[in-house]
């Protein structure tokens, strides 16, 4: 039952679907303030029923809202049930040939004002004991008809905007509905499309007006479209979104299961190839719209392929890198794919350029200066990027020119995730501290960062320092060489930094630097939680309880910990990790966990054996060198075996490379290790 | 154990199948839509899979009734999914024309059987490795839409990339 005394305030009255809107309200009996840019043009609606009444409201000029405003509350003592934003305009060019002026026109009536209109008409829809807002939109917001586009954006637009102020207006009882209109006739295209003299599209203007037209007079009365929105609209509970019109059901299901990059394809063809047949995706409205959409896909309807959605052929292009990849030619495998066909193209893209990885040979920076130029040409292939990997010159040192470009690309890459820079041997810190400093400007994402310098480059905390990333969480260093005669700077542990890094995760591999700087590097970040060290490479004493304290103040959060090789003199030497509460899994080198002592004969070799029972095939070939048959005692066990141990495994060969910092090192079995259950 | 309980599907040609719930439920769609909704007996609608595609992801579903839930991991980082291996079984299911190969991986994506559609994507991922351009082309039916100049761009743009 419709109240006798609701209100309805619906804008575009004059004719068409606002105008059957009116008259379907007023024969639910609701009061129908109805608006028209001149109110003569609503004399027939007013003298034909007593309540609808004419107001003026110009859409152009957003001041007579407010006029409009005060005439409602005067007339419905200041509350309203519905507010039906039904005024629209149409503009029928193409992408190509809109002009801007004619865009904002269209903006300002279809979003703008129903903007204003919706949050100046809200303190009187909240007097309402069931308000509602009704917005007409229609199925382009989804679907992209062609030769409308702007009208299309300014419905998506539109239907965005309601669907939030749904959420905002919720709180205050007021409803916002969606009416997604499919076809409807109306005067919307009166205008005729546009096509300029100079257009590329003049050629088929006259066949796309002419489905349009047509696709107008197939439409759904407009009087049969309003009576059945009204009915919906006016029942105690309605759906939010209302699919009214011609086509706008099987459009709903279309627009939800089937890819629109059918419709879009048309147009990537060359607009001289294409016939009048793709046009009428929407113009032949009968009920052959499944025919039709078959038609648009036009000269590729038996590349089945094709039919596939972005995301699946996505996924399949994953595949065939990742084949690409362990053959050695992943870029090799997408530049084949590139070269297919434009839609290829374009989805290979988005895999081309999430990782990039270019090399700066010598004085050559060729491949460097290409990549430059297509970001610097194409900047929407910027966002594509998240891993970097920069190798700079294995000789000599890097020009001027490469160091600019660099920080060029540097400050396009805004999106990275992973940065890994490898320097040569000539490089000098300061190269590596500015990059870093740009990169610190403009990749406020980076999560990993991978330093990798090949021999003899010094580096140290110099470089350190500059790292500042919010959101980094491994930070990776390989080949921390140090070129003792010339770089004598002593390496004073930096109090600032000491628990200040953000990164959890910390991976050193062949590090050269002396026990002290590794002592800071670990006690660098707030807190640790995987920790790697491939090597010791250092001439240095090293062992595993010294590692052991200075990774103790971590021993609250440390899951993993992979250690290799330490010193020569210190295999054997175990350490105590019964205090790291949350340690997880422990990888040990099997190097460093046999005692190397040729005279201390085996006097606990009998109770390690159960334990590494299935390695005694192993162990017997190993048994050179002077190292004695392994084994460990229960206590070595009871502390070497935190409380939380999982995973305890040794490497009998070099630790891998593709260890990483936050995997389980379950992952690493089949990769030359052996790992046990923990001992009880 | 609802073993015994069955399931009718719909395709959208209207041909009814009925299967057992487990069966079903290899589709996250079905299962969710299940959750939510319950089992009322009535014909599940699957709107845009026809009777003969409905029935090779079903034949797929019943082999693959009791393999363990998908370790629901949309992480990258796993690896052994990442492999272009494919199981025997599979392989043979998979030997079908390309209209209906793609019909199935369109049905696996609008179901939600990720291992389907793993297996779909993995078969067409070995049918184009090893293939020049003009080769996927081909055994695609992909008409070339580049004109000469747009090919020589495409390959002069992507000349930064260099396999190490």
């Amino acid at each position: 039952m419709a109240q006798e005394t609701s209100f309805a305030l619906i804008t575009g009255c004059s004719s068409g679907i606002g105008k059957e809107l009116a008259i379907a309200f007023a024969a639910k009996g609701v009061t129908v303030l109805a608006t028209a840019r001149r109110t003569e043009s609503l004399k027939e609606l007013t003298s034909q029923h007593h309540n609808i009444e004419a107001f003026a409201l110009d859409l152009d000029d957003l001041t007579t809202i407010d006029s409009l405003k005060e005439a409602v509350e005067k007339r419905t003592d200041g509350r309203l049930d519905y507010l039906v934003n039904n005024a629209g305009t149409h503009y029928a060019a193409t992408c190509m040939d809109l002009e801007i002026s004619e865009v904002s026109k269209l903006f300002q009536v279809n979003v703008f004002a129903v903007m204003r209109l919706c949050q100046i008409f809200v303190p009187l829809l909240r007097r309402s004991p069931r308000a509602r807002i009704v917005q007409i939109g229609s199925v382009t917001r989804a679907v992209p008809v062609v030769w409308q586009g702007v009208y299309n954006a300014s419905k998506a637009a539109l239907s965005q905007f309601s669907k939030t102020m749904r959420l905002e207006l919720e709180p205050f009882g007021i409803e916002v509905v969606e009416v997604v209109a499919g076809f409807v006739r109306s005067n919307l295209l009166h205008h005729g499309l546009v096509a300029p003299s100079e257009s590329l599209y003049l050629p088929i203007k006259s066949t796309v007006e002419d489905a349009k037209l047509k696709g107008n007079e197939n439409g759904m009365p407009a009087e049969e479209f309003a009576k059945s929105v009204v009915d919906q609209v006016t029942r105690r509970r309605t759906s939010m979104e209302i699919w009214q019109g011609k086509l706008a059901w099987p459009l709903r299901i279309l627009t939800s299961y089937f890819p629109l990059w059918i419709v879009p394809t048309v147009f990537t063809m060359n607009p001289y190839k294409f016939g009048a047949v793709h046009q009428t995706h929407l113009g032949s409205l009968n009920e052959k719209h499944l025919a039709v959409v078959k038609l648009a896909r036009g000269g590729q309807e038996k590349a089945f392929i094709l039919r596939l959605p972005t995301e699946v052929l996505f996924e399949i292009f994953k595949y065939i890198r990742k084949v690409g990849s362990v053959s050695g030619g992943k870029y090799t495998v997408m530049k084949r794919l590139a070269l297919v066909c434009r839609r290829f193209n374009d989805i290979v893209l988005l895999l081309f350029y999430h990782d990039v990885i270019v090399s700066v040979r010598g004085q050559s920076n060729v491949s460097l200066k290409k990549l430059h130029a297509v970001l610097r040409d194409k900047p929407w292939i910027r966002e594509y990027c998240r891993i970097l990997d920069l190798s700079l010159a294995y000789e000599g040192p890097v020009t001027k020119d490469t160091i600019s470009m660099v920080d060029t690309l540097f400050s396009y890459l805004t999106n990275l995730r992973t940065l890994k820079i490898a320097c040569g041997p000539k490089q000098f810190p300061h190269d590596t501290v500015e990059m870093i400093q740009i990169a610190t400007q403009h990749m406020y994402q980076i999560e990993t960062l991978i330093f990798n310098h090949h021999c003899y480059t010094s580096f140290s905390q110099e470089i350190l320092k500059h790292v500042s990333f919010p959101s980094l969480r491994p930070l990776e260093i390989e080949g921390l060489w140090r070129r003792k005669a010339r770089f004598r700077h002593t390496s004073i542990p930096e109090p600032k930094m000491h628990r200040t890094g953000t990164f959890t995760s910390l991976i050193v591999h062949s590090y050269e630097e002396n026990p002290e700087e590794l002592k800071q590097l670990i006690q660098w970040p707030a807190s640790l939680v995987h920790f790697q060290l491939f090597k010791f490479c250092n001439q240095n004493y090293m062992d595993l309880p010294i590692l052991g304290q200075w990774l103790s103040i971590h021993k609250k959060t440390l899951k993993t910990m992979q250690i290799g090789c330490l010193s020569k003199e210190s295999r054997g030497i175990l350490f105590d990790l019964s205090k790291f509460a949350k340690l997880e899994a422990l990888l040990l080198s099997w190097d460093q966990l046999r005692k190397w002592r040729p005279q201390d004969e085996d006097e606990d070799a009998d109770e390690g054996a159960a334990e590494y029972e299935d390695e005694d095939g192993d162990e017997d070939e190993m048994e050179d060198e002077g190292f004695e048959e392994f084994g460990f005692s229960e206590e070595d066990a009871d502390s070497l075996l935190g409380p939380n141990l999982r995973i305890f495994a040794v490497a009998f060969s070099a630790i891998p490379r593709t260890l990483y910092a936050g995997s389980t090192l379950e992952k690493q079995k089949s990769t030359g290790l052996e790992s046990s259950p923990k001992p009880q | 154990m609802s073993s015994e309980e069955t399931i009718i599907l719909q395709s959208s040609d209207e041909v009814n199948f009925t299967v057992e719930r487990s069966v079903a439920e290899r589709s996250m769609l079905i299962k969710h839509l299940l959750e939510d909704l319950g089992n009322s007996g009535e014909p599940i609608p699957i709107p845009n899979v026809n009777e003969p595609v409905l029935n090779k992801v079903i034949e797929w579903s019943v082999h693959h009734k009791n393999d363990p839930p998908s370790t629901d991991d949309n992480d990258s980082e796993n690896n052994r999914r990442r492999t272009t291996d494919i199981d025997e079984w599979d392989q043979k299911f998979m030997q079908v024309d390309q209209e209906m190969l793609f019909e199935i991986i369109l049905a696996a994506n609008y179901l939600d059987i990720k291992p389907l559609l793993d297996v779909g994507c993995k078969t067409v991922a070995n049918m184009i490795k090893g293939k020049s351009p003009e080769e996927i082309r081909k055994t695609f039916n992909i008409q070339n839409d580049f004109t000469p100049e747009e090919e020589d761009q495409i390959r002069r743009e992507n000349e930064w990339a260099e396999d190490r």
